[in-house]
């Protein structure tokens, strides 16, 4: 990081180019400053590193507290795509992660579409309401839910997964896509009414392109959301018929019975860390617009 | 190709405000109707129950000889500009002019074939493909009336089409939409508060105040014989002077004299009154001059003035002048036409202010008494109880 900051600004060949750059930059970025984001950087990132780390590593290696793995190897990704558990996991994860996030963004743009639009009283009530709901700690439903859920017959299922997940992953899309809808101008739509749309094509076909930023920013939040949750998969799941790569990895044994499985888990956190890095690396602009669509607009 | 048609129409929202009321008005087939007045009169929630974007509290609205209240804005075929033009951003030019086909599944050729038509004609042709974010305002207009008339609908709807443009495209764009009608003859009802597009492009034009249907005309109809004071005030700029006055006999008394009334204007006002009467006098600026410039052959009549500012407007001043405002003008119409238009535009009757146009030879000065003239054959004269002109010709116009 440092070492970036400190390299010379390429010179450009138009001076007044260059000169809007400094004046807008303002004074410069004095050197402690680089210092303690290069600090923060290492404190947030070095745990991550030591997972990387572990999962290089077997047998004894494991104890070794070296900064770098004495004899890296690959063993631990092998035998984590070997286990028929993990593999079934990601499936899991994977169905009920995109089954989310497509159900979130659809039921949750129709539901945002119908605050920011309508002539309703008690809106914002409404939307109070729906934002309440994301903050009841998932412990609270955990119980009920798993008595529920044998009881119906959606124990260890990836509906009795997509639901909960639902219900906490709805009033954050619903509130994205509120404030994205409420920008886009009511002319656009009854100029498509008049050109000859229905309501709906009318929103499938002008209002839902123009809120595609805030569907990704809604979508991936969801989807992250529901790729990492821990609590629930592990409540309401019993086998690997639903169960989900954080639970599933909560279950890993080593190779043998005594093996304490640090390699493995660590190599399995790796595999499922990495898309939703590079998704986030990809969309992190987007993330950042929609989280603060509607705050700094008004 | 259609003819529509306001029979008794109201439109009244949830809080009982009334944006349109008991409005008929017919609008032929090909013929080019102007909806004008201030802002908030109902001319535009007039023009969205047309689209079907507005719902109809009570009366009906026929499009084609057919009754449309219920009818979708989709199955109304029916095309609308709109103010801010309403292009889908996300979309190409060629792909929102042929929206709107494509809803209809026309075959693909055929989109194309009538897209690139209709870019012909509004000079879009190389802008085909570019989003509407990285067209100029006037290119944006164009294709929004491109997006219209692609559709070949039974009618256009125009809201301020031209509002957002700055005043040279404006007058451009005004010859466009006007050559654009004539050619395709199609039904147009437009919008606009600007009454110089209200009398430049219109077959006919329709007053609208507070929600009533005023007067509709032809321009030339409603320049020259407005039905009450409002529609004299509200069009024609400069504004209409008015002036509290009195009519006795063959006499009209006004702030600047006793003026002989022509023969005509006798006539017309011995149907109204007999013996004396106050009255409104309404006299458009134009109908003044400096006396050195009295045309030939016009009954005038010649009178001092103090004039007080002058405006040289290059072919034409506007000459300012003050008069002893011996009795205090009142009429509700007139105080209601200075709130709507804004007391600048329409001279104070209290403030005993006027406004004559004069040659441009004229060597009036501010400051200065100049003699001017007054063509007595074009006074109006108005009730001061109603607003309702009593030197109309006719009274033809079915208007409420």
């Amino acid at each position: 990081m440092a070492s970036v900051a400190t390299a010379p600004q390429p010179t450009t060949t138009e001076p007044e180019v260059a000169k809007k750059k400094t004046k807008s930059a303002g004074p410069k970025t004095p050197w402690w400053m680089w210092l303690s984001v290069a600090a923060i950087v290492v404190f947030c990132l070095f745990p991550f590193y030591w997972l990387i780390n572990i999962s290089l590593k077997t047998g004894n290696d494991l104890l070794s507290s070296a900064l770098f793995p004495p004899n890296p190897t690959l063993k631990n990704y092998q035998s984590v795509f070997e286990n028929p558990d993990f593999t079934a996991a990601l499936r899991n994860s994977a169905v009920v992660a995109l089954s989310t996030t497509v159900l979130a963004l659809t039921v949750g743009s129709f539901c945002a579409y119908a605050l920011a639009r309508l002539r309703l009283r008690g809106k914002f009530v409404i939307l109070a309401i729906v934002l309440t709901i994301s903050t009841f700690p998932q412990i609270a439903i955990a119980a009920p839910l798993f008595k529920l859920w044998s009881d119906i017959g959606l124990f260890n299922t990836w509906l009795g997964l997509i639901i909960p997940y639902l219900t906490f992953a709805l009033p954050l899309s619903v509130y994205i896509l509120v404030s994205f809808f409420k920008e886009i101008p009511r002319d656009l739509e009854e100029a498509a009414l008049v050109d000859g749309a229905t309501h709906f094509q009318a929103f499938r076909k002008v209002v839902v392109p123009l809120a595609a930023p805030g569907l990704a920013t809604a979508g991936i939040l969801t989807f992250i959301g529901a790729w990492n949750e821990f609590l629930l998969a592990v409540t309401l799941t019993s086998s690997s018929k639903a169960r989900t790569v954080p639970a599933a990895i909560a279950f890993f044994t080593g190779a043998t019975e005594h093996e304490v499985a640090y390699g493995s888990i660590a190599a399995a956190s790796v595999v499922i860390s990495v898309p939703l890095i590079l998704l986030v690396l990809l969309f992190q602009k987007r993330i950042v617009a929609g989280l603060t669509a509607g705050a700094v607009k008004g | 190709m259609a003819e529509i048609e306001f029979d008794d129409v109201v439109k009244r929202y949830p809080d009982g405000f009334e944006a349109v009321k008991h409005m008929s008005l017919e609008i032929r087939d090909a013929e080019f109707m102007i909806l004008v007045g201030p802002s908030g009169c109902g001319k535009s929630t007039a023009l969205r129950m047309i689209a079907g974007l507005e719902d109809i509290s009570s009366g009906d609205l026929k499009i084609g000889g057919e009754v449309v209240n219920d009818l979708a804005p989709k199955d109304r075929d029916i095309a609308m500009v709109f103010q801010n033009y309403a292009l889908y951003p996300h979309m190409t030019v060629r792909d929102n002019m042929g929206f709107a086909l494509k809803l209809r599944k026309a075959p693909q050729e055929e989109i194309k074939r009538r897209v690139d038509e209709a870019a012909k004609t509004l000079e879009l042709e190389q802008h085909l493909e570019r989003k509407p974010a990285n067209l100029s305002g006037g290119q944006r207009q164009r294709v929004a009336m491109g997006r219209a008339i692609v559709r070949e609908p039974k009618a256009f709807l125009m809201d301020e089409p031209l509002s957002n443009l700055d005043a040279k495209l404006r007058v451009e764009m005004r010859a466009v939409v006007s050559r654009l009608q004539q050619r395709l003859e199609t039904t147009t009802v437009y919008v606009t508060h600007d009454q110089t597009e209200a009398m430049t492009l219109g077959d006919r034009v329709a007053v609208m105040r507070a929600g009533i249907l005023q007067q509709v005309d032809s321009p030339r109809q409603l320049y020259d014989d407005p039905r009450n004071i409002f529609v004299a005030g509200f069009i024609g700029s400069p504004a209409m002077n008015f002036f509290g006055g009195a009519i006795e006999g063959s006499t009209i008394h006004t702030p600047m004299g006793a003026v002989p009334l022509v023969d005509e204007l006798r006539r017309s006002l011995e149907e109204h009154s007999t013996g004396r009467k106050d009255v409104i006098i309404g006299i458009r600026p134009e109908d003044f001059e400096d006396a050195k410039f009295a045309p030939e052959g016009h009954e005038g009549w010649e009178f001092d003035a103090p004039i007080e500012l002058t405006e040289s407007m290059g072919a034409e001043i506007y000459a300012h002048f003050d008069f002893d405002s011996e009795q205090q003008l009142e009429s509700e119409e007139l105080r209601e036409l200075q709130e709507d238009a804004g007391t600048s535009d329409v001279p104070s009757s209290s403030s005993g202010h006027a406004v004559a146009r004069v040659d441009a030879g004229s060597g009036v000065r501010a400051g200065e008494r100049t003699r001017l003239w007054l063509d007595t054959a074009k006074i109006h004269v108005f009730d001061p109880s109603d607003g309702h002109s009593m030197t109309r010709a006719s009274d033809n116009v079915g208007v409420a």
